[in-house]
């Protein structure tokens, strides 16, 4: 049957918009806190549960609203920040469209308090799921709050989507955090199920939130984006901060980009940081940096998206290249990246990406297959590793079955050692180790085999727990807040490899012992390490315990260039072989080859 | 620059100085000896930047001056020579060395060229044992950090107080302290940390000496002063860690072995432990104690029980192999005493008797064993 066109109700009409502007909780918590900066406040507590499915609260000290205001904000289109065609290309203010709150409304049990300077009492709304339920008056503070518990109560399907209060969490703190960096001057507070996340007072300068933020040790080695050498009037201003090459992360969650203190997510902007850096970083790490672009209201659109993330740009290469070559002349200026590229190029000179040089490595190709097999094995073994090396390419859901498979009992190693007797070892480039076996040569990658071998070891030590060396003086070591999550969530596992910590108030974090294997590291770097790289493993969907043998098995190998004494060689040719699946590393590189006396027979046309 | 010198008496000198020329350096200038004469003297001198050295030796000067000329070929040209008188003299950039029947040359570079010398304030010398230092040198300086993340811990701290020369290293595993009690030092206002670069050479080039050495405490520098030569090192900046802090005051568990028996139990037993961890378990118990290591990777197995003097709960405590066995040499008395808490927490290893006005322990970290 066809349907008659109508209008829709209003309720359904803010629904539909909460599904643009509404995705998760930190959707909520982000145009909540907009309001509140909005509304001049110099005071914002964010009061989470269940990672802001169950409850969300934002109280401020804003000027707050007369009662008439505060019905009046529930309406759709309704906003007290423009007012005409006009106002809207020249946005100074975060919201504007004047649909956030019936929006969050219409999916929540929902309550909104607030009182103005002229009013000597204050008034109460109470909405359930779009429906007015009442309005009171009461005795408040100048300001308000928002509060809304059961976000998508009355949408099922949304409801399923939200992923596990850890990631909801993780999203709304990092939503916090930009807001602090870019609100030096207002106070922020942000608790989760009555545990304090952020505590951060008004401060004077950037710089001391950024301290605020990211501690001692991390902040120290920021780097000022110094005022630019000529006064001369600009569409855009760049300030801000960049993180020296050596605290380089796993992922961008660390680039803050604001555009008139409105965070940003802009691929773009953060290429044009990311490769000021040059080849000062590695592939796949990321920099720090808080980057604050000032520029013109009427030179940038915030009207793209619903969610205001995206903002497009009058002049966007322009911006580019500026924002690019502030960024390489402060790292530059601190002597963090040598000045090959940029020698002598004037500001004018510079033109887009295409004057970069790119630092890429050639993909490493291992030059002979690597074997399947090594021939002294004994049948049934060769089996089993070539069932095990199938596995290891199956889609990821099989992972859990590889997890079970590896806390299997291990065979007796000394089945494959006694056959494979005690060869003559040499280290060559630093990076491979050669050994003669039988009549053939192995050559073993000593990262990639050391990586399989602690890869295996570290599935034992969930079980049985493993070798710690106690440590003299305990460190303290100052996480960011995601890294402080991901300690959270692990800490168990953590301390089964044998991390031995304990949280020190705050995001600090005493480390008292460390997994035996890798020697004497600094506690500090180690630590975060494995952190910031269970991170990203966690956030790429790897299962738990794979996610953290992996990161501490990549972590804790001997890095290509390390020299290697013949004990040292002997230990990792013994234990690799005792290992299930010998002939890859946990990524599934290969970590040894087999070349055959004739392959050399050949090349020497002796056959 | 014109001296005339005996071979014997300038050879022991380069053969002296030669210990600071680095073998390889980015600096090239570095690789050269600077030779200086004075009325009396001609001296020699060294650095590799961190550490210097200048030693003088007797010769009969006719025309004073400079030059730098390359350590190594000087040397062993030096070495090499026929006893007896040699001449040497110098232009704008060449020296040249005469012996009996025999004329080299070797071109050098100007003496501006050479890096300045860190200046040294001889008056200010506090005389001390030479054999005492050596000894304290060689008791702490193997706990120290090779880790160059964390720098203060690459050297050997120096504190003084009440007359007690202290000395202490560690690298977060394991600490060692020595105190020499009654020396010329009242105080240290400050704590210094000494690379052990500049001690390693001081232990070498003492060897050619006895008794007293002048060491000077420099604002960023120590010296030693040898009398005919002086070595000097930059020191590393703190902040060191606190260490007394983490010395425990009251272990009352108490083991008592003998220490040969013991080290050569653990070198056994150790051999078949974790190649990489080097664990081993000592179960104490009574009066003899258990040595156990186990390497999955070999299906090795090793256990030994030792005759043990030990008053204290049952426990068993586990150790990294190396770190005892570094012990046990440092340690001159025929038994080792062992004072231990719990197998999580610092132990202290100490001889049972001391030499006089020398007192010294160690600190061991334990491996804690998998449950
Ligand atoms: N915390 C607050 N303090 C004072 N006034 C507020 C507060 N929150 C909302 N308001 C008022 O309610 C109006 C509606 O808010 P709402 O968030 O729905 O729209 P907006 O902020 O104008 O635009 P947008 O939908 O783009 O966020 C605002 O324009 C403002 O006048
Ligand atoms: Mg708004």
């Amino acid at each position: 049957m066809k349907n008659k066109i109508k209008v829709l109700p209003q309720n359904l009409v803010n629904k539909i918009a909460a599904g643009e502007v509404v995705e998760r909780p930190a959707s909520v918590v982000k145009e909540l806190v907009e309001n509140s900066l909005d509304a001049g406040a110099k005071s914002i507590f964010i009061e989470l549960r269940a990672g802001g499915t169950r409850l969300i609260k934002v109280t401020d000290d804003g000027w707050g609203m007369s009662k008439e205001e505060l019905l009046l904000s529930l309406e759709r289109h309704s906003t007290s920040k423009i007012s005409s065609v006009e106002d809207l290309f020249r946005i100074s203010t975060f919201g504007f469209r004047g649909e956030a709150l019936p929006a969050i409304a219409s999916v929540s049990f929902f309550e909104i308090k607030s009182r103005d300077r002229e009013s000597l009492f204050g008034h109460k709304v109470v909405v359930e799921g779009g429906e007015l339920k009442s309005v009171k008056e009461e005795g408040l503070p100048i300001g308000t709050s928002v509060e809304l518990r059961e976000l998508f109560f009355n949408i099922p399907a949304r409801r399923k989507f939200l992923k596990t209060v850890f990631t909801e969490l993780k999203h709304c703190i990092l939503l916090v955090t930009k807001f602090a960096l870019a609100n030096h001057e207002v106070a922020f507070k942000m608790t989760h199920e009555g545990r304090t996340i952020h505590e951060l007072a008004q401060r004077e300068k950037p710089e001391d939130r950024l301290f605020d933020i990211y501690g001692e040790s991390l902040s120290q080695r920021m780097i000022p984006i110094p005022a630019p050498s000529d006064n001369s009037k600009r569409d855009f201003e760049i300030r801000g901060y960049l993180g020296n090459p050596e605290i380089s992360r796993n992922s961008r969650n660390d680039i803050h980009l604001f555009v008139n203190r409105r965070q940003v997510s802009s691929r773009r902007l953060m290429h044009a940081i990311i490769s000021a850096y040059g080849g000062t970083i590695e592939r796949n790490r990321f920099p720090m940096a808080v980057i604050f672009i000032e520029i013109d209201p009427q030179k940038v659109d915030v009207n793209v998206h619903p969610t205001k993330n995206e903002v497009r740009f009058q002049d966007e290469n322009a911006l580019y290249d500026r924002l690019h070559l502030r960024c390489k002349q402060a790292l530059q200026e601190t002597e963090a990246v040598p000045s090959i590229a940029f020698e002598g190029v004037k500001e004018a000179d510079v033109e887009s990406e295409s004057t970069q040089i790119r630092f890429e490595r050639p993909a490493a190709k291992p030059v002979i297959e690597p074997i399947q097999r090594i021939s002294r094995e004994k049948q049934s073994d060769q089996v089993r590793k070539e069932v095990a090396l199938k596995e290891l390419y199956k889609p990821p859901e099989q992972t859990q079955r590889e997890v079970e498979r590896l806390e299997k009992k291990t065979p007796k190693p000394q089945e494959v050692t006694s056959e494979l007797g005690t060869p003559d070892m040499w280290q060559f480039a630093g990076v491979y180790i050669l050994a003669q076996v039988k009549d053939k040569l192995l050559v073993i990658d000593q990262h990639a085999a050391h990586e399989r071998i602690l890869f295996e070891e570290a599935f034992e030590s969930f079980k049985r727990g493993g070798q710690v060396q106690q440590l003299l003086f305990p460190h303290t070591v100052e996480l960011t807040l995601t890294e402080y999550q991901t300690y959270e969530q692990n800490s168990e596992l953590l301390a089964k490899l044998g991390f031995i910590s304990e949280p020190f108030g705050g995001k600090t974090v005493v480390v008292k012992g460390l997994p035996a294997q890798r020697g004497n590291p600094n506690p500090e770097v180690y630590f975060r390490e494995i952190l910031d790289d269970l991170q990203e493993r966690l956030s790429a969907g790897e299962e738990k315990a794979r996610a953290l043998a992996s990161a501490y098995a990549c972590k804790s190998a001997v890095t290509a260039g390390t020299r290697l004494t013949t004990e040292e060689m002997n230990a990792l040719f013994d234990r690799l072989f005792a290992c299930r699946e010998p002939h890859f590393c946990p990524h599934g590189r290969p970590t040894l080859v087999e070349l055959p006396v004739e392959e050399f027979h050949k090349k020497f046309k002796r056959l | 620059m014109k001296f005339a010198v005996e071979k014997e008496k300038l050879a022991e000198v380069v053969q002296k100085v030669l210990n600071v020329v680095p073998v390889r350096s980015t600096l090239p200038v570095l690789s050269n000896f600077l030779l200086e004469t004075n009325e009396k003297q001609v001296s020699l001198k060294a650095t590799d930047l961190d550490v210097s050295m200048t030693a003088n030796v007797e010769a009969a000067v006719s025309k004073k001056g400079a030059l730098a000329v390359p350590a190594r070929p000087f040397a062993d040209l030096v070495r090499e020579l026929p006893s007896g008188k040699i001449d040497v003299s110098s232009t704008e950039d060449r020296l040249d060395i005469k012996c009996k029947g025999g004329r080299y040359k070797i071109s050098g570079i100007p003496a501006e060229d050479f890096p300045a010398l860190p200046e040294v304030y001889m008056s200010k010398a506090v005389k001390l044992d030479g054999e005492r230092l050596v000894r304290m040198i060689r008791k702490s300086l193997f706990a120290v950090s090779k880790d160059e993340t964390r720098p203060a811990l690459n050297g050997v701290l120096w504190h003084a107080e009440a007359d007690k020369l202290l000395m202490v290293a560690t690298d977060g595993h394991r600490l060692a302290k020595i105190e020499h009690a009654k020396t010329k030092i009242k105080r240290l206002t400050n704590d210094i940390i000494v690379p052990p670069k500049a001690l390693d050479y001081f232990v070498r080039i003492f060897a050619d000496y006895e008794g007293n050495i002048g060491v000077i405490f420099g604002e960023s520098n120590l010296s030693f002063d040898f009398g005919d030569a002086l070595l000097t090192t930059r020191l590393l900046e703190g902040p060191y860690p606190n260490y007394d802090q983490v010395i425990p005051k009251d272990n009352v568990n108490k083991l008592v072995v003998a220490r040969d028996d013991f080290g050569q139990t653990v070198r056994r037993v150790a051999i078949l432990s974790n190649a990489l961890t080097h664990q081993i378990k000592l179960s104490l118990k009574g009066t003899s104690m258990e040595l156990t290591a186990t390497n999955f990777d070999i299906g090795g197995e090793a256990r030994e029980t030792l005759p043990a003097n030990y008053s204290g709960k049952e426990m068993d405590i586990g150790y990294n192999a190396s770190y005892l066995l570094d012990v046990v040499k440092q340690v001159d008395s025929d038994e080792l005493i062992f004072e231990l808490d719990t197998p999580t927490t610092a132990g202290v290893a100490r001889p049972n008797r001391y030499e006089e006005n020398e007192e010294y322990m160690f600190l061991l970290m334990p491996l804690r064993l998998m449950d």
